[in-house]
Order: structure tokens, then sequence, then C-alpha cells
């Protein structure tokens, strides 16, 4: 494995009793890389993000990672009157750094306080995490998954729920951190016009890898594989692809 | 003569005061997982398994109390077991399991030759019944309780908010699990005498239900939660003592209205 490769995964296969969930799956992904998966609902896209943070069992294959990784998962509902603060929430990261019995102290708040500027919130470190609103939410998941000092950062459907201008500045966020920090970044996401402008390689997965590559080398014609059925993200996906090659 | 004046001339008197406070400490902590992890039904469950328990130990003559603890916490693990595989919904198991466990429970009694105890003891609780060693029990009870709560409060509010990624930051969470299950299972069996088997569910969820409505972390909502139930406690024990009605329907009654106060004072503006 190669120095500046921060992820490797070969040949892995992963099966629910016969049904092939993921097959023959095998890339690389270098230091400081921007890289967008995407692919249609029931793709695999969780289940491979799983087996790369080590939460999934039963998979054949190899997955190599030289790094310490950040993750944030697919956002699912949760309960809005949870009493629970974003600080509270963020430290929530730094948890497996100091472990069982010893407390957060003067420093570690500081280190919280610190992670929410990063993510533009600090704002809103007393706040209870039910009152926020959805982009807002993703900003402190993100500072939470930054307080494990990652280096390679994996983000499962970042976008889901927010709206247009929280979306782009969101992925402008993701991409300073990866200017600045030298973060590499993995992102699932449905939204392929801001995957083709945020991220310089594309993986289209649907059970299998059908491409990988740098995102000005996709073609309409490695969405339509993926997405066939799905035509109107498919067209979504060309439109883009025709403003890009304009530029 | 007034009820603290009785309290010191009847010995079970003053186990029932202290016993109803040691239990509105036990089962407020232990309510406020309950609440959050919406996990009202494996009380539920645990509290009539341990009827089975206790007629079955009347049945083969050996102590009540520990047969009724084992078969708490073996039925808190199993519903917990199934409702995780997701195959039967917890409604179902409820409607499956409850009925089957008080079956039994009035199965083992039938066979049991000579004295029988009062089923309605156990079924709403009965303060004659409290002895020192149960006060004792309890005491011991609520030290392990506290300790548990300030000591892995960070645990158990990461595992209630996010079971998954709790795991993924390194919690223990199989640890908080099956902890806070035996600690739901014990505190039933040691509060049955005061609060019964029927009216347990209400100590494990109004506490921390009423406290949710009020508090903005969970040190706030642990501590209202047992502020409430002590109170309850109080305010239902001396009700019972001057109004001649069972303290333990008393104390749930009393917790029903700190609800509603509360419900009504609080129209959701926690900031
Ligand atoms: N434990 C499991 N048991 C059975 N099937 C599973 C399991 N985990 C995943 N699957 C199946 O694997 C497929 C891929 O699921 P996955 O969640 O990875 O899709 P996805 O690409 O993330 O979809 P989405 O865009 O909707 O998030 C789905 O068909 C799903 O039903
Ligand atoms: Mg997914």
């Amino acid at each position: 494995m190669s120095i500046d490769v921060i992820l490797k995964i070969e040949n892995l296969n992963y099966n629910v009793g016969r049904n092939h969930i993921l097959q023959n799956i095998s890339f690389e992904i270098r230091r400081g890389e921007f890289v967008g998966l995407i692919g249609p609902n029931g793709a695999g896209k969780s289940t491979l993000v799983k087996a790369i943070i080590g939460e999934l069992e039963g998979y054949q294959g190899k997955v190599e990672l030289k790094g310490q990784i950040g993750y944030l998962p697919q956002q699912k509902d949760f309960e809005r009157d949870f009493p629970i603060s974003v600080k509270d929430a963020v430290a929530m990261g730094l948890y497996k750094k100091k472990g069982p019995l010893r407390f957060f102290n003067s420093t570690d708040w500081e280190k919280v306080k610190e992670l929410l500027k990063i993510v533009g919130a600090e704002e809103l470190y007393d706040r209870r995490i039910g009152v926020l609103s959805g982009g807002e939410y993703q900003r402190v998941m993100l500072a939470r998954a930054l307080a494990t000092e990652p280096e390679i950062l994996i983000l499962d459907e970042p976008e889901a729920g927010i709206d247009e201008m929280g979306k782009a500045s969101f992925y402008e966020l993701l991409s300073s951190l990866k200017k600045e920090k030298g973060l590499t970044l993995l992102m699932v996401s449905h939204d392929i016009g801001l995957v083709f402008d945020a991220c310089d390689r594309i993986m289209c997965l649907n059970k299998t890898l059908h491409c990988h590559k740098s995102t000005h080398e996709v073609s309409p014609e490695d969405l339509q594989v993926i997405f066939s059925p799905d035509f109107d993200l498919l067209i979504r996906g060309k439109d883009h692809l025709h403003r890009e090659h304009e530029l | 003569m007034s009820f603290f004046q009785d309290m010191f001339v009847f010995e079970f008197l003053k186990n029932a005061f202290f016993a109803s406070i040691l239990v509105s400490i036990l089962t407020a902590l232990f309510s406020t997982v309950v609440v959050l992890r919406k996990i009202e039904f494996i009380g539920d469950g645990a509290a009539h398994a341990s009827f089975g328990g206790l007629a079955l130990g009347f049945l083969i003559g050996i102590s009540s109390t520990l047969v009724a603890a084992i078969s708490a916490v073996a039925f808190a693990i199993t519903i917990s077991y199934f409702s995780q595989k997701r195959r039967v919904s917890e409604n179902s198991m409820i409607g499956i399991l409850l009925p089957l466990s008080m079956a039994l429970g009035v199965i083992f009694l039938s066979f049991v030759k000579g004295y029988t105890p009062d089923v309605m003891s156990y079924l709403f609780g009965n303060i004659l019944l409290v002895s020192k060693a149960d006060v004792v029990l309890l005491l011991i009870l609520v030290v392990i309780a506290v300790l548990f709560f300030s000591l892995f409060h960070r645990e158990i509010v990461y595992y209630s908010f996010d079971e998954k990624m709790a795991k993924h930051f390194g919690v223990n969470t199989g640890f908080i699990h099956y902890s806070v299950l035996i600690g739901i299972s014990l505190s039933i069996v040691a509060s049955v005498k005061i609060a019964g088997i029927i009216l347990v569910t209400a100590f494990l969820v109004t506490p921390a239900a009423t406290a949710k409505l009020m508090a903005k972390t969970f040190k706030g909502m642990v501590t209202f939660a047992i502020g409430l139930s002590i109170g309850a406690s109080f305010c239902g024990m001396i009700l019972a003592y001057y109004l001649n009605i069972p303290p333990g329907s008393a104390i749930v009654v009393a917790l029903f209205v700190e609800f509603l106060v509360i419900y009504s004072f609080t129209k959701s503006k926690k900031a």
C-alpha cells in the first residue's frame, strides 16, 4: 500500500442470505482527495461505509485503513425533545480519548468550543439539540466527527434535509477543511450537482463499483448505468454535465 | 396524633415511610432511562414477571424476593432481545407475555397449600408488609444506583441518545444496556410492597416524563425526576394516612397531578 493511499478496499463482497448487497468492490483513496460516492437508493452505499468504519460484520475481502477515521452517519429522525445540549453532543466525540470514569475538564470544553468554531457554530454551544435547524444539526454532527481528530472523514448523505443555501455553505466548509487540514473526504450523496461541484473524484455504486474516476471524466453513460430506472436523477446529472463542459 | 408522631410509635409506619422515599429515588433514577429510551414496556414486563416469580417462590418455599428478582431480570432481558430482533413487535410481545406471567403466577398460587399471600397486596402494594430488611435492601440498591448514575451519566446519555454512535465513539453500550435492564428489574422487585406490580409502572414512567417537560439537560432531568418522585411519595403517604387510603395508589395519583400541573405550565418553550 503506497504511502499516500489512506484507504484500500480489495474484493469486498457482502451477502445477506442469497442477496448480493456488495459485489467485488475494490478501490483506493489517496490522502487529500475529496471523493463522492453516488448511487440509487439501496445501492449499498451505507453498507460500504459501515464496512469502512468497521461496523459491518460478515463480509469477505479486505479493508485497509491508514489513519484515524471520522464519521457522520446518515441522519435519522431523532427525538426533538431529547435533553442533550450541543456541547454534550460534541463532547461525545472526545469520549474515546478520555475513556470511562475520566470526566471532561475545562480543557475538553475549550476543545469543544474550538470544534464548534471550526464548523461555524460556536453560538450554538449551550443550545439544546432539539431546537437546531437541519443545517445547524449537521454542523454540530460534523464538529463531533472532527473531535476524533480524523485524517479521513466519511459522510453519509450530509445534505439530507438541508436547503440549497445550507448545502452550498456546508460543502464550502468541507472543501475548506480539505484545504486547511489536508483532510481526506469520502461523501455519500444524492445531490449529484453539488457532488460534481465539490468532489475531485466520483465513485458510482450500484452493488458493484461501476466507475471511479476524476470528476471531469465522468460521462452521462456512467450515470446511466447506475441510475437507469431513475430518469429524474439521470436528467439532472446530465444537465449538470453539460454545464460543466460549457465552462 | 399526627403522622410524624405516629411514625415514632409504629415501627411499620416508619419502615413504610423510609421505604417509600427510597423507592421513589430508585424508580425516579431508572425512569429517566426508561423514558428516554422508550422502553416503558420492559418495565411493565419485568413487573408482571416478578409476580410469576413471587408466586413460584411461595410454591417451592424459597425466598420469593430472590425468585422474583431472577424472573424479572430474565424477562427484561428476553423482551429486550426480542424487541431488538424486530420479528415480533413490542406491543405483541406485551400482549403475549404479560398475561402469561400473571396467569402462571395465579396458577402457582392456586397450588400453594395452607397460607397464601393476599394477591391484592402484590398487585397494588401493602405497606404493612414492609420490613426493616426491605428498607435495608432498598437503601443498598439506592446507593448502587446513585453511584451508577453519577459515574456513568455520560455513557447513559450517549446510549439513550444514539446507541450506535455511542458504540462508535467507544462507549461500552452492552455494559450500560444490561446494567439498566438489571437495575430496572431489581428496582421493581424491591418496590413491590410499596408500589405493587400494577402501579410500579407509574413510578418508572411518570417522574421522568414530567421531568422531561422541564429539563434541558440529562442532569436536570434526573434532578427533577427525583424531586418530583420524592414529593409525590411524601404527599401520597401523608394523604394515605389522613384519608385512610392505600399509599401506593395515593402516590400514583400524586405523580399524575404533578404531571398535569407541569404539563399545563410548560408549553414547549424550552430553548
Ligand atoms: N442487515 C441487512 N439485512 C438485509 N438487508 C440489508 C441489510 N443491510 C442492508 N441491506 C440491504 O442492502 C441494500 C443496500 O442498503 P444501503 O443502506 O447500503 O443502501 P444505500 O445505498 O445507503 O441507500 P440509501 O440511498 O437509501 O441510503 C438494501 O437493499 C438493503 O435492504
Ligand atoms: Mg444510505
